[in-house]
């Protein structure tokens, strides 16, 4: 590795590093200077306190909240992709139904979920449900882009090769599909982790989710607590997303010799002896 | 030279390909229209004419990817095997970004269920000039020169009959042209194989070709038809006779414009 390369992904690591502590200061200095009291904006230190003092429960609570986020982008992912290659069969399925899948993406979740936990019940089942019905969206419209862009000249050498249906669906589409399929689960991973949450913000203290704990401690006031379980979130969320951006290029670059930002990474050369 | 005697006395004996009353369009309106035209086995014919002539249209109606309104295109069925094979070969190399050049190469033999066996694809990449390490690389660590070559072995693999050559080089630089054409003249020659090229490169189509087919008007019709006897060395580009015969084709071509 380069010395410019050594010092680029260094700079990539302390950047946002740099912009944390800044906005942590600037939180600290702007309660200093405003004289904001503390059951308004709670202090940095109290959030880290609380982060400290409950971080076995937080903890318990937030593989909660992921197990039922990534149950729902297993469901969203296997029913995204299903629908998708419906949609790419016909043109006729994909006008009747597009706009279906539209409404998704558009009725808000927070009307939706409410509707989910009355329907199905309280329970860990209705949130993973909620996650999946958020999420599975782009996993639909991705991968039908994916299996629809296809190269014409490949396609007219797969004719030309008399390729019959299942060939071309196995060594041309799905192949093909794969880098939008993966890009599609990587910004659905993201919103589950947010479905989630709304989840058991409604199914409330049968799921003491990260969910749970807002509506618990927004109704109790514990802002340092309430500031702690935002900062699990984020995090979870975060860590959700990264793990699916490395599995993703790491099965793109074993798959394709490339990776989801379109880059190519050289394969690493034999050490001399 | 590399196993091609075989292949040669193969190809000596085939009737010529013929195009009879054919006639393309698109949306009822009539783009081409070929009242005759005989390709010879063994022979090498570039088509050339102004975009949009319906160059391409008639090389994927000889491919059999596009059916003709109306009129008869004949290909000669081979005496060694059922049906008449096609290498094409398309303007990008079109390759598949996730199998490796070999793969690549391989993939007409999946798709027809003809295995293309190690000793044969080891031929293609001695003949086409690629290193047993170029063929173990995907697409995206190949040049742009290097990715051709790859599809021309994959056009090459199963031992086509015919091969048909979509503008093949407008997307490579000139130098990397003028070697691929001599790569391809000699592979051509080597196997004896029956070879229709489009282009829009009047002396690219002069220096590899036997005989070279304007298109021109509307609907295109051939216009004029060249035949060209050249040494085919590198310079023979600058011959008085290989700029005779490109002032001919091009003066045919300005003469004939599509509306």
């Amino acid at each position: 590795m380069t010395r410019s390369r050594v010092l680029n992904s260094t700079m990539a690591g302390l950047l946002p590093l740099l912009v944390l502590i800044s906005v942590v200061g600037v939180w600290h200095l702007a309660i200093a200077a405003f004289e904001i009291p503390g059951f308004i904006v709670p202090q940095p230190k109290d959030v880290f306190v609380a982060l400290r003092l409950l971080r076995a429960e937080l903890l318990e609570a937030t593989a909660r909240t992921a197990l039922a986020a990534v149950s729902g982008l297993a469901i969203s992912t296997f029913i995204g992709t299903l629908a998708a290659f419906v949609f790419a069969q016909s043109a006729v399925i994909r006008r009747a139904c597009y706009p279906y899948a539209i409404l998704f993406q558009t009725v808000p979740i927070i009307a939706i979920a409410p509707l989910i936990i009355l329907t199905f019940g309280r329970g860990f089942h209705s949130v993973t449900l909620v996650a999946a019905v958020i999420s599975v969206f782009p996993i639909v419209t991705n991968t039908t882009t994916g299996l629809m862009q296809i190269d014409p000249q490949l396609h007219e050498l797969f004719r030309l090769h008399n390729a019959g249906w299942w060939q071309t669906l196995w060594k041309l589409r799905l192949p093909s599909a794969m880098p939008w399929m993966i890009s599609g689960i990587r910004i659905a991973s993201g919103v589950a982790v947010v479905g989630a949450i709304v989840g058991e913000f409604f199914v409330g203290t049968s799921q003491p989710g990260l969910g749970a704990w807002i509506q618990r401690k927004t109704a109790s006031v514990d802002l340092p607590a309430l500031y702690a379980t935002i900062v699990a979130s984020t995090i979870l969320g975060i860590s959700v997303f990264a793990l699916l951006t490395w599995a993703g290029d790491a099965i793109l670059q074993h798959w394709f010799g490339m990776r989801l930002d379109g880059t190519s990474r050289p394969r690493r050369s034999a050490r001399r002896h | 030279m590399l196993d091609s005697d075989t292949e040669t006395i193969r190809h000596n004996r085939q009737p010529p390909l013929q195009l009879t009353n054919l006639c393309a369009g698109f949306d009822d309106t009539p783009v081409l229209r070929i009242d005759s035209l005989e390709i010879g086995s063994g022979e090498f014919v570039s088509i050339v004419g102004p975009s949009g002539c319906g160059k391409s249209t008639l090389l994927r109606i000889i491919a059999q990817l596009l059916e003709p309104e109306s009129g008869q295109v004949r290909i000669p069925s081979p005496q060694h095997r059922a049906c008449t094979r096609t290498g094409f070969v398309f303007q990008d190399a079109t390759l598949l970004p996730w199998r490796t050049a070999a793969a690549n190469i391989c993939l007409p033999g999946e798709l027809e269920h003809v295995p293309v066996p190690m000793s044969r694809l080891q031929q293609l990449a001695q003949m086409i000039g690629l290193s047993e390490d170029d063929l173990q690389k995907r697409p995206a660590a190949l040049s742009g020169g290097m990715k051709m070559r790859v599809s021309l072995a994959r056009a090459l693999a199963l031992q086509p009959d015919l091969l048909l050559l979509d503008e093949p080089f407008a997307a490579v630089d000139d130098l990397l042209r003028q070697q691929l054409q001599a790569d391809v003249l000699r592979i051509q020659k080597d196997l004896h194989l029956t070879t229709v090229m489009v282009t829009h490169n009047v002396a690219e189509a002069v220096y590899m070709s036997d005989r070279v087919i304007t298109l021109g008007g509307t609907p295109a019709t051939v216009t004029s038809t060249t035949s060209v006897s050249l040494d085919r060395s590198d310079d023979c580009r600058g011959t008085a006779e290989f700029g005779a015969s490109v002032g001919t084709i091009l003066e045919t071509l300005r003469s004939h414009p599509i509306q």
